[in-house]
């Protein structure tokens, strides 16, 4: 990664993995300033697990499937959950309702029309009320400080991948010149 | 507390205004006593779909500020606008960009506090202005637009009454409509007289295009002083559109841009090309 980056430095115009280079600068700025605490089940929660979170994570995506949402909202659903987790503590009760109001906030950022709530309140098994989630709703978005565009997982993927297929016709292109 | 005035002649709003200012440190004291009270409201600036922007006072540091209010319904939580607009001006930090200096939660109200302008650019066009400070700002607003472009953000709103004026400085102000960029996306943004064919032509695919179409019809805006395309419906636009293109050569059988420098046109062609719509049309 780092020599493409340096080879292409001095060429503005060039595109890496599918972003400019600048793009791609500002891209690492918000994930380096942004990145979730990789050590929060030890440091900073009581009482979660690491299984706890997979389960939550196995449920979200389950919910995000039925409701054909698209695949960055899922992933920018999982942010939300790693980044509030990273700064705040909370108890095993309350991580599906932190799941709910992260996809709420995901689907609202993300779909061209955002799913009611209503919908994620049946999802979570009426285990919850409307209230309970709007409240979630406002204290993840304090706890982030509003920064709700993070960089996704999925954008980095997709970033990889691109790269990976540049690579592959190159190859080709190689291959054939032989 | 909200102060309004509703009217009143010169001479009353001058009583008034002297009135107030005798007692302002006594009102100001008394209410940043009794309640957290940080921002008078003074006026009534504007009203849309998302809720309303007043001017108002900041009691701390006695600054003009813009509230923008945004109501948390019981159907919707937090409005999507007002997720997208916070979280995407919490991010950009440019001298060409509004900057928002804090959002507050009160009664169940979203308050964003940002700078006020008192200029938009239609106004900042009915006056005359020597051609250095118009090609000022149509640099300044293009580097702004590059700026958030760069972002991987799409304003998707680029108007003249959404670029304000102070000083002959531009600052691009209403990010209501925008989002990060997305392979899917509602075509019904940008107003009318400002929207790209793609989104006249209803299409979900389209990327930072628009807002360069947008740009492009601000730019002659800014030469013309009146707007390029002015379509009554989505129908009328698109023909006002295929009415001032000539095949591929834009403009140059046109008498009113007879007096433009031709570096000019250039700018305006770049902005409004057709390649995207020739894309989907073949």
């Amino acid at each position: 990664l780092n020599q493409t980056f340096l080879q292409n430095e001095n060429d503005k115009d060039s595109q890496i993995g599918g972003f400019s280079a600048e793009t791609l600068q500002a891209l690492m700025l918000q994930e380096i300033e942004h990145f979730p605490n990789p050590d929060y089940m030890v440091s900073i929660q009581t009482q979660l697990s690491p299984k706890v979170r997979a389960i939550l994570m196995d449920w979200m995506i389950d919910v995000c499937s039925v409701y054909n949402m698209k695949r960055d909202t899922y992933y920018l659903a999982v942010a939300y959950v790693d980044s509030y987790l990273s700064k705040k503590s909370i108890p095993k009760v309350d991580v599906q309702l932190l799941g709910t109001a992260s996809m709420l906030i995901a689907s609202k950022m993300e779909e061209v029309e955002a799913k009611h709530v209503s919908e994620f309140e049946r999802a979570a098994n009426h285990g919850y009320t409307i209230d309970q989630i709007y409240q979630m709703e406002i204290e993840v978005c304090t706890v982030l400080q509003w920064h709700l565009n993070l960089p996704t997982i999925n954008l980095w993927i997709e970033f990889y991948t691109n790269q990976w297929d540049n690579f592959i016709t190159d190859i080709q292109k190689k291959f054939r010149a032989n | 507390m909200q102060i309004v005035i509703i009217n009143s002649n010169a001479t009353e709003l001058y009583v008034i205004h002297k009135i107030l200012y005798q007692i302002k440190d006594i009102i100001y004291y008394y209410m940043s006593a009794s309640e957290n009270v940080r921002y008078i409201k003074i006026q009534k600036i504007g009203e849309g779909a998302y809720g309303i922007i007043y001017k108002a006072q900041d009691v701390q540091t006695e600054e003009i500020v813009a509230l923008k209010k945004f109501k948390l319904s019981d159907n919707e939580g937090v409005p999507s606008c007002a997720l997208r607009e916070i979280s995407i001006l919490n991010q950009l930090n440019h001298p060409n960009i509004i900057k928002l200096i804090s959002q507050i939660i009160i009664n169940k109200k979203l308050h964003l506090v940002m700078n006020y302008y008192d200029m938009d650019l239609t106004e900042y066009l009915k006056f005359n202005h020597e051609e250095f400070h118009l090609k000022n700002i149509i640099y300044k607003i293009l580097l702004a637009v590059e700026f958030i472009h760069n972002r991987k953000i799409i304003h998707r709103d680029l108007q003249p009454n959404n670029i304000l004026i102070t000083n002959n400085e531009p600052v691009l102000i209403d990010f209501g409509l925008s989002r990060v960029l997305s392979p899917n996306m509602t075509p019904g943004v940008t107003q009318l007289w400002y929207r790209a064919p793609e989104l006249l032509s209803n299409c979900n695919t389209y990327d930072y295009a628009i807002d360069m179409w947008s740009l492009g019809c601000i730019i002659a805006e800014i030469a013309l002083n009146k707007p390029l395309f002015m379509g009554s419906s989505e129908i009328h636009q698109l023909l006002l559109i295929k009415n001032i293109i000539n095949g591929n050569e834009w403009f140059l059988h046109n008498s009113q841009f007879a007096k433009l420098n031709n570096l000019f046109i250039d700018l305006i062609n770049v902005c409004i090309s057709l390649e995207f719509l020739e894309i989907i049309i073949s």
